[in-house]
């Protein structure tokens, strides 16, 4: 474990170190223009040789160098001291795909947070970064904190893969659909995790990440799973995409479809899961996940990112929230309880808290997990629905989607509110 | 012309050359002394063992470079 090094100091050598290289490519330059008699033309091109191999190495220390100092800021005690800083140094200094692909399992050994990885992999070439996908993608692929293009590669030969290796042919059609490109775009999928074991995990991209102005991510409730992606909370998160975008057309909008953890099975299809519904403990983990997944993507903090969750989804949002997630807006639809009593104890007063529930949802008038948060003493601002029951919020065209949408495009003028029970 | 005359503008740039590697050298060395202040651990050691390599290579390059502008071409 490296301790006591001061990161401003390290950070000052790398970039100091960018200087002297540039300077030492000028002299390089200066010695290959210069006329040189015939006698000398060798050691005088050995001698550039030798600084241009110079400034490769120098370089290359200055690469792990200015990560290791950028390690060091992270904060996560623990992690520091469990020597995380220079996990991401020696993850750095490496060249080859392999010694990348090691370097990214040591810090996954050593529980590193999202922002050690984007500092290990910052220095990759597209070239690169697709033999280190290809090596393991199912690590790539779930990593938050490596870019996201290479996660959306490595998550394909992640699908690739379980598609081939599919005996049931339920399942392999699944897998087939999630292959097959994106209908709206004409493009491939855009998979942030891709995890076929058990009920299954999927997370989707929709529009373009980084260059995005508003990001909304969509949280699913119970019975959601990899069999169910493309029938639910895909197309749902697709049309909050395409009516968030219509409201801010000179803006940038991505959708996320979070199903980045596993909901509870829905109490009507298999009637012995009661208890595990009505149990927070997946809400907590999902959030726990959902929190490393928008500090990965670098937008956990953004206030022009909105949190919609629906059902239990909306649970496991809170628990982002009370897990340290801060964005700018969260939206509970038909939510059985957001873990807290009032929003004031969310501790955020940057985020804004609405919520949503449609007439004759049952599910929005539990007040399973602490209140009831459409309780006007919860709160949240109420948003206007014109549904009915539980399932309805995402419907085309419907008051419900516009109003999500206004959120998510930061239309505050086209947000229609009503009044809490 | 004379086959030192020809050489001249070799001979400064590599003057040039040899300066420009010393400042760079030295101001190597600055910003390294002052990262490695409280620096313990398995870091420290491997920037140490690189610095040192590479002080050996800009030292010698720099010998080179007079060397070579001392030769009469």
């Amino acid at each position: 474990m490296s301790v006591g090094a001061d990161p401003a100091a390290l950070d000052r050598y790398s970039r100091v170190g960018a200087e002297l290289r540039a300077r030492l490519a000028c002299v390089r330059q200066l010695l290959l223009e210069v006329d040189v008699p015939g006698e000398a033309r060798l050691p005088v091109l050995e001698l550039a040789t030798r600084i241009a191999e110079l400034v490769e190495l120098e370089a290359s220390t200055d690469r792990w160098v200015g990560a290791f100092g950028r390690a060091l800021a992270i904060a996560d005690r623990g992690w520091l001291e469990r020597g995380g800083a220079d996990l991401v140094a020696a993850a750095v200094g490496v060249g080859d795909p392999q010694g990348a692909v090691a370097g990214l399992r040591a810090l996954r050994r050593a529980e590193s947070p999202p922002a050690a990885y984007a500092l290990a992999s910052q220095h990759w070439d597209p070239a690169s970064a697709r033999r280190v996908a290809r090596l393991d993608p199912v690590l790539v692929g779930s990593t938050d904190g490596l870019p996201v293009q290479v996660r959306y590669w490595a998550n394909r030969l992640v699908l690739e893969q379980e598609r081939d290796r599919a005996m049931d042919s339920q399942r392999r059609l699944v897998l087939d659909r999630l292959l097959a490109p994106d209908p709206a775009t004409g493009s491939d999928r855009q998979f942030l995790l891709v995890d076929a074991v058990h009920d299954g995990r999927v997370v989707e991209v929709l529009g373009d990440l980084r260059g995005a102005d508003h990001v909304v991510v969509v949280v699913p409730g119970m019975g959601e799973d990899l069999g169910s992606f493309d029938r639910r909370l895909r197309p749902r998160t697709a049309r909050l995409h395409e009516a968030a975008g219509a409201l801010a057309p000179s803006e940038q909008t991505a959708a996320i479809a979070w199903l980045g953890y596993d909901p509870p099975d829905a109490l009507l299809d298999h009637p012995g899961a009661g208890v595990e519904v009505l149990s927070s403990a997946s809400a907590r983990a999902g959030g726990r996940l959902l929190v490393r997944m928008l500090e990965g993507i670098g937008v956990a903090r953004a206030g022009h990112l909105t949190v919609v969750g629906h059902s239990y989804g909306s649970t496991t949002a809170a628990a982002a929230v009370l897990a340290g997630a801060s964005p700018g807006a969260v939206v509970a639809v038909g939510s059985p309880g957001m873990l807290v009593q009032h929003t004031s104890q969310f501790q955020r007063p940057a985020t804004r808290f609405f919520t949503m529930e449609a007439p004759g949802d049952v599910v929005a008038q539990t007040g399973w997990f602490h209140a009831d948060p459409n309780s006007r003493r919860a709160g949240f601002d109420r948003l206007a629905t014109d549904g009915q029951g539980h399932s309805a919020y995402f419907d085309e065209d419907s008051r419900s989607l516009a109003n999500l949408a206004a959120v998510v495009a930061g239309r505050d003028d086209a947000i229609e509110l009503v009044e809490g029970r | 012309m004379s086959l030192t005359t020809e050489a001249a503008p070799l001979v400064d740039a590599l003057h040039l050359a040899a300066a420009q590697l010393e400042d760079a050298a030295i101001g190597r060395v600055r910003s390294a002394a002052a990262g490695r202040v409280g620096w313990i651990g398995a870091s420290r050691h491997r920037f140490d063992d690189e610095r040192a390599r590479r002080d050996v290579v800009v030292a010698d390059l720099i010998e080179r470079c007079r060397r070579l502008a001392g030769r009469a071409w």
